[in-house]
């Protein structure tokens, strides 16, 4: 009835012992893991006691500056850093906009100015890493009655506000009135900030590729990611134009080798026909390095390459204005690209 | 034969009783998988108590109804708004104890129009009285610096100047809420506590743009009832903003168009991102209020996603014409 253990060879005891102890052991590894959950989990459980936990001391009690301040200017509240994690718990649905252009670290602070007892100010210090990312948040968000701000090439005020960049910082200070005091009251602060730290000299080379004539002033601005909807389309240039009355708005992306631009200019092109855009280039220009013209909704969009240069003309409603700005802008590539 | 009979059948024996014993192995092997199987998942932290669901703060029985006042002062606009809607006893009665949800989300000056105008604050809880409210809660869960958003924004001096009481978030206000039929809001952590409280609830938001959503109205205000780590919704907004539109029925939302933020919204930071809109808007259809309000920044309801979505699931009407909303011309 009951096997002979005699014919059982010890190799197949030994054979049959190992297997088990690996068995066992499997089991006491997951037995052990199973306490410790994955991150994501442990996340979504205790993130709550996380973030409400956040809070900052009392206001009024005495605290630290996060920058050098001038006279009449003390700190109203402890300052506060935030990073890509959390960045949104202090500028909610704005957050995504500088994450996508490359945000590392906002430091703020609220100061007080102590001759006045209801103006308040905020200061706003994003590290972008990169100069060019601080111009992309800095443009793209850029007042449209705004005056220049005198600080530096890129700074512009409004009636309660000063906004700048400084190397790869965009800053903004923001006061609690509209006064020509407060206003003051910001530069002295942006100046002491501005002195007190040095940064490497950079400018962004796009803005100077754009052909002057019809330029809208201080219009060029830098879309991070996305641009015009296609999600391969990033770090994009984007400049108002005014011809004779008529508005366009052209673009240029460097992107580093002719290979490279041709490839995302012929993703673009799929990607607005996808979404009904009708190629309108004329027959014997197909051949040639031409720009390709799509209709899409009412609007002409013009696309071509040059060197490593994506560029053209987004959403232009007079095409035959469109091939004119688009023509100076190639042309201009073509010397800029030739001088290289 | 008879040897070769016996052989076989002890071999046959065997077979069976080593199957038989294979089986039993398999079986408690499978049972004790089984025993170990929790189908919940990790239990929650104590502190967090499960299975509550907001109530339904709508009059029941009442006709959807919304008023359009143009004018700059707030008071006499949200004062002519209600009257218009039949006065605000025909929402709060005595002894009610109404919650008013802000938009508290930001420590800015109420000059910038990020938050909830305190005038309107002070207002809204003054008429609450009037209309014999024992009680007046104004809530918000800003997440960062709550104390500071109270104070800066204006609105925790109104609300107490009024006889309001301000209410800030602490984490064990917070109870994980399952909508049915939602994708994003299953056993989140939801502002609560406060509600328990209250049987009347008013939604008061700014117009605002909103860089993800296109809009912030009284739909999103409700967001800031959210809890936890909540800015992962922002990468599918408009189904967000469509479940808290399910989660939540109010009694009345107030959408303050006097001053809408036209751009870089939704902190804003600038006058110059905002325009005198000159309009108050007071509805029952929070939907409706919210179709109505992306007139003022300008925008068509049909492209924020979210309006239709909402309206979809029940939550009111994106026809905001067909409330017959009573408008008066500028005051």
């Amino acid at each position: 009835m009951y096997p002979d253990n005699s014919k059982i060879s010890t190799r197949e005891t030994f054979l049959s012992l190992a297997i088990l102890l690996v068995l066992t052991s499997i089991g006491a590894v997951i037995f052990l893991n199973q306490f410790q959950f994955n991150p994501a989990v442990v996340q979504s459980l205790t993130g709550q006691a996380d973030t409400i936990g956040q809070r900052s001391p009392p206001v009024n009690r005495p605290v630290d500056a996060l920058i050098h301040l001038p006279q009449n200017v003390s700190p109203l509240t402890p300052p506060e850093a935030f990073t890509p994690d959390n960045l949104s718990d202090k500028i909610n649905g704005k957050a995504e906009l500088y994450l996508s252009a490359g945000f590392k670290r906002l430091d703020s602070q609220r100061f007080k100015d102590d001759r006045a007892t209801d103006r308040w100010m905020e200061i706003f210090i994003y590290d972008m890493a990169m100069h060019a990312n601080a111009f992309a948040v800095y443009s793209i968000q850029q007042r449209d009655d705004a005056s220049p701000g005198d600080i530096g090439r890129l700074s512009y005020t409004t009636e309660n506000a000063l906004y700048l960049v400084h190397g790869p910082y965009y800053i903004e200070f923001i006061a609690s009135e509209a006064t020509v005091e407060a206003i003051q009251t910001l530069k002295i602060l942006a100046e002491t900030f501005i002195r007190n730290t040095p940064v490497q000299s950079k400018t962004v080379a796009e803005p100077q590729l754009f052909p002057e004539s019809g330029l809208v002033p201080d219009s060029v601005a830098m879309i991070p990611a996305d641009a015009f909807g296609y999600s391969k389309l990033d770090r994009v240039f984007i400049a108002q134009y005014n011809l004779d009355g008529t508005g366009l708005t052209a673009f240029l992306s460097d992107r580093k080798s002719a290979e490279a631009a041709r490839r995302v200019a012929a993703g673009y092109y799929a990607f607005l026909g996808e979404f009904g855009g009708k190629n309108i280039t004329p027959e014997d220009s197909m051949k040639a390095r031409s720009p390709r013209i799509v209709e899409i909704l009412g609007t002409y969009e013009i696309i071509f390459t040059l060197g490593p240069y994506l560029a053209g003309i987004h959403e232009a409603s007079d095409m035959n204005r469109a091939l004119q700005l688009a023509g100076r802008l190639e042309k201009r590539l073509q010397d800029i690209h030739n001088g290289r | 034969m008879e040897d070769s009979n016996r052989k076989y059948n002890e071999n046959r024996r065997d077979f069976l009783t080593r199957a038989a014993r294979a089986g039993l192995s398999m079986a408690a092997a499978c049972s004790l998988g089984y025993w170990f199987f929790d189908p919940k998942g990790p239990g929650r932290s104590s502190s967090i108590k499960t299975g509550v669901s907001l109530a339904d703060f709508s009059i029941p029985g009442q006709k959807p109804k919304m008023s359009i006042v143009h004018g700059e002062d707030r008071t006499e606009t949200i004062r002519r708004a209600m009257q218009a809607l039949g006065g605000i006893e025909g929402f709060i009665h005595k002894g009610d104890r109404v919650l008013l949800k802000v938009n508290a989300a930001f420590a800015s000056p109420p000059a910038l129009s990020a938050t909830t105008h305190p005038q309107l604050v002070s207002e809204v809880t003054r008429l609450c009285f009037k209309a014999g409210a024992a009680k007046v809660i104004v809530t918000d869960n800003p997440i960062n610096d709550p104390a500071s958003c109270f104070q800066l924004t204006g609105i925790a001096r109104a609300a107490r100047a009024a006889g309001g009481t301000v209410v800030l978030p602490a984490e064990h206000f917070f109870r994980p809420i399952t909508i049915s039929g939602a994708r994003l809001i299953r056993e989140w952590p939801v502002l609560f506590e406060p509600f328990k409280e209250v049987n009347r609830l008013i939604g008061i938001a700014p117009v605002k743009d909103h860089h993800r959503s296109g809009a912030s109205m009284t739909m999103k205000n409700w967001y800031g009832l959210l809890g936890g780590r909540r800015n992962i919704f922002h990468q599918d907004i408009n189904t967000i903003i469509t479940e808290l539109a399910m989660m939540v029925k109010p009694t009345l939302v107030i959408l303050d168009g006097t001053t809408s933020m036209m751009s870089n919204g939704p902190t804003g930071g600038s006058l110059s991102d905002l325009k005198t809109t000159k309009t108050m808007i007071v509805s029952t259809d929070q939907v409706a209020a919210d179709a109505f309000g992306a007139s003022l920044l300008d925008k068509d309801a049909g492209s924020l996603p979210y309006i239709a979505a909402a309206e979809a699931k029940g939550a009111g009407t994106a026809d905001y014409r067909s409330l017959n909303p009573v408008i008066i011309s500028e005051l």
